[in-house]
């Protein structure tokens, strides 16, 4: 294995994945790591209720636990999230999360044909062998890419995070111009309170509780939990979708896994269009799916068989959206851009905690990005026995009714919101905010642009200020040729969407939207 | 869609009053960078994208044919499904808000017990058997989660006048 030029003086790779064991192989971290993956299933299975969703409900949880504990759990959610979305498109037809829309064509088919064992044993075991595919990414591709990135001056940083941004705001919704308008409104957002550079207050209206600006925490939870709370309110239907009636939950794991063998075109195609996917700020789980199932039916054979309950439609969706987050980790943790929602809250858990994240976190804290990479694959064998061997128990989870579980979720926001700094103000962000995201929602403006704008906010400032305090020319964003790249490729990510209206115009219309 | 022009102007008039609100912030102390001149850019951007918006809904409508006018009766019609469909979204809503400001009075353990009595009874079931799922879920969401707080992270949810 390579050394990387940042380890030198502290050590080779392999201490530092030595020490990523001994900091995960605890009892404390891996029983976060279980709960958090036992959590993000049951998450995940509930219709309406998105991974995102669940993270941000976590975050509150991490303060009285240490960076890493609380990355564990985290990434926990995360895993078992993109995998507890099938149970109820399998089981109900209906998706627990946009990541799992592609499952329901096949794997539901399936149910209703008498296997819905076999269903959920093929998308589990597609998940945690598409899980792996991704992991294996993040560990081999994120040294390389930080290494890259350490190179960057402020001008290049700034770039990046225009290109960031750009990207996000043109593959996260149907208008471009209306996801330019949520990652602005995000970075407006990141300006209240104090000017880091001058130490000026700005925009605090006199108010006392905004002089240090909004806490990420709540605007988080407001944006993702609370207004996805009240978009399950509108149905009015308490889960009453019945399951399938005499369903027996029975398989065979080695003919299972043996029938996934027999399709490693499709396997690796579906996990590989996951991993790009979720490594391109922006597009998560949710386009992945629908992509990878696409790829799958042009691929096939058997184009005409695909909806009828076949394997091949699971392996594809269920390998592509757990590929997805090992690619969404990718750039968060090498350049501090995330790739997805999700990424996202698992960074604003490093800041909460006080760790900065950026190209410098895989320098100064090499054991923790290494214990992150070893949580991250233990985490696919927990999701895998968890979902193997609790199977009955989830199904019974999705007859939860909505009655007791929204209140409860909301009392749980607004303790989680509290709880950061013992301030009462921010139980009004996160009402004004959940507020703001449930009208953007519904104005299909989307979210995510806004949450990363939050986020990169004070680092596009900062290395903006910082470019310009250096020399003072703006040409030097152009004439830098890393930094002229990336500016090149945010322009060329607005028209992406012209791009992939023509291409959609060919495919199958399974449109969907990032939640 | 008819509601992207109403947004451009919202976005349009927030983006001008923020602008305003920026040019009020003090000049720099040296060189051209000040507290205002990020947040001006990301300001004049904004406006900018709001008349964007403006203009591809323009651009449509122009495109599209003659608009067919819905007969009153319809229109009222439209209304009251649309508060039918949105009728719990606006009662939870009233409910938080209530909530908030009791919070504040009155402390995190009355507060929520209230909230979530209240709250689960509106939307819930109003059987024998919901109700002892409402009755065990208000006092776990309530003392369970205020006394979990403050034995495992040390946290003292609000306590209001009362205590």
């Amino acid at each position: 294995m390579k050394d990387w030029p940042f380890f030198k003086g502290k050590g080779t790779m392999l201490d530092f994945f030595a020490s990523g064991f001994h900091e995960v192989f605890h009892p404390y971290p891996l029983f976060l790591l279980l709960l958090g993956t036992i959590g993000g299933i049951i998450v995940g299975l509930i219709p309406g209720f998105t991974v995102t969703m669940g993270a941000a409900l976590v975050l509150p949880l991490t303060f009285g636990m240490s960076s890493f504990e609380g990355l564990c759990a985290m990434i926990g959610v995360f895993v078992g999230g993109m995998a507890g979305g099938q149970i109820s498109g399998i089981l109900i037809g209906i998706p627990g999360t946009p990541s799992s829309v592609a499952t329901v064509f096949d794997g539901n088919t399936m149910a209703k044909k008498g296997e819905p064992g076999r269903a959920l044993a093929l998308g589990t075991w597609a998940s945690f062998l598409g899980g792996l595919i991704g992991a294996a990414v993040l560990i081999f591709f994120t040294p390389p890419l930080a290494n890259i990135a350490l190179k960057f001056g402020p001008w290049e940083l700034f770039s990046l995070v225009a290109f960031g941004m750009t990207v996000i705001a043109s593959l996260s919704g149907q208008s471009l111009l209306k996801g330019m308008i949520s990652g602005l409104l995000g970075l407006l957002a990141a300006m209240f309170g104090t000017d880091p550079m001058t130490g000026v207050p700005r925009f605090n209206f006199g108010l006392h509780g905004l002089t240090g600006g909004f806490s990420f925490l709540p605007v988080l939870i407001g944006l993702f939990a609370f207004s996805q709370l009240m978009t399950s309110l509108e149905s009015k239907s308490a889960v009453s979708q019945a399951l399938i009636k005499g369903a027996k939950l029975t398989w065979s794991n080695s003919k299972v896994i043996m029938e996934i063998l027999r399709q490693p075109v499709n396997l690796f195609r579906s996990s590989f269009i996951g991993t790009f996917i979720g490594a391109l700020p922006g597009a998560g789980a949710s386009i992945s799916n629908i992509l990878a199932y696409d790829q799958a039916v042009r691929g096939s054979k058997y184009p005409e068989k695909f909806g009828t309950g076949i394997a091949d439609g699971i392996i594809a969706s269920e390998a592509a959206n757990n590929a997805t987050a090992g690619g969404g980790l990718t750039p968060t943790i090498a350049l501090g851009v995330p790739g997805d929602a999700v990424s996202a809250i698992m960074m604003g858990c490093l800041i909460i905690h006080g760790i900065q994240p950026g190209p410098l976190l895989i320098v100064e804290h090499p054991k923790l990005v290494y214990g992150v990479f070893v949580a991250f694959v233990l985490a696919h064998f927990f999701m895998l026995a968890v979902m193997l061997y609790g199977i009955h128990i989830f199904v019974r989870l999705t007859r939860i009714p909505i009655y007791v579980l929204i209140p409860s979720i909301l009392v749980l926001c607004s303790v989680g919101s509290f709880a950061i700094h013992n301030r009462f103000f921010d139980i009004w962000v996160l009402f004004i905010f959940g507020v703001i995201g449930y009208l953007m929602a519904k104005l299909k403006i989307p979210l995510i642009p806004m949450i990363l704008g939050v986020i990169l906010g004070p680092m596009a400032e900062s290395n903006f200020s910082r470019a310009l305090m250096t020399n003072s020319h703006l040409t030097l964003f152009l004439t830098r040729p890393i930094s002229l790249f990336f500016l090149v490729l945010a322009v060329a990510s607005m028209f992406y969407p012209l791009l992939r209206k023509r291409l959609s115009r060919g495919g199958p219309k399974k449109g969907t939207q990032i939640s | 869609m008819k509601e992207d022009r109403l947004i451009g102007w919202a976005i349009i008039g927030f983006g001008a009053f923020m602008y305003y609100q920026a040019d009020l912030l003090p000049p720099p102390m040296f060189g051209t960078l000040g507290p205002a001149v990020f947040p001006k850019i990301v300001l004049i951007l904004l406006i900018l994208t709001g008349g964007g918006l403006i203009l591809q809904q323009f651009i449509r409508d122009r495109r599209a044919s003659a608009e067919v006018k819905t007969p009153p009766a319809q229109r009222i019609e439209k209304i009251k499904k649309s508060l039918r469909h949105y009728e719990w979204v606006i009662l939870t809503l009233l409910c938080f808000f209530g909530y908030v400001l009791l919070m504040d009075f009155a402390g995190y353990l009355i507060s929520t017990l209230v909230f979530i009595f209240a709250l689960m009874w509106l939307i819930g079931p109003r059987t024998r058997s919901s109700l002892l799922v409402i009755f065990i879920t208000t006092l776990i969401m309530s003392f369970g989660l205020y006394y979990g707080f403050m034995t495992f992270f040390d946290v003292v949810l609000p306590e209001g006048q009362f205590f």
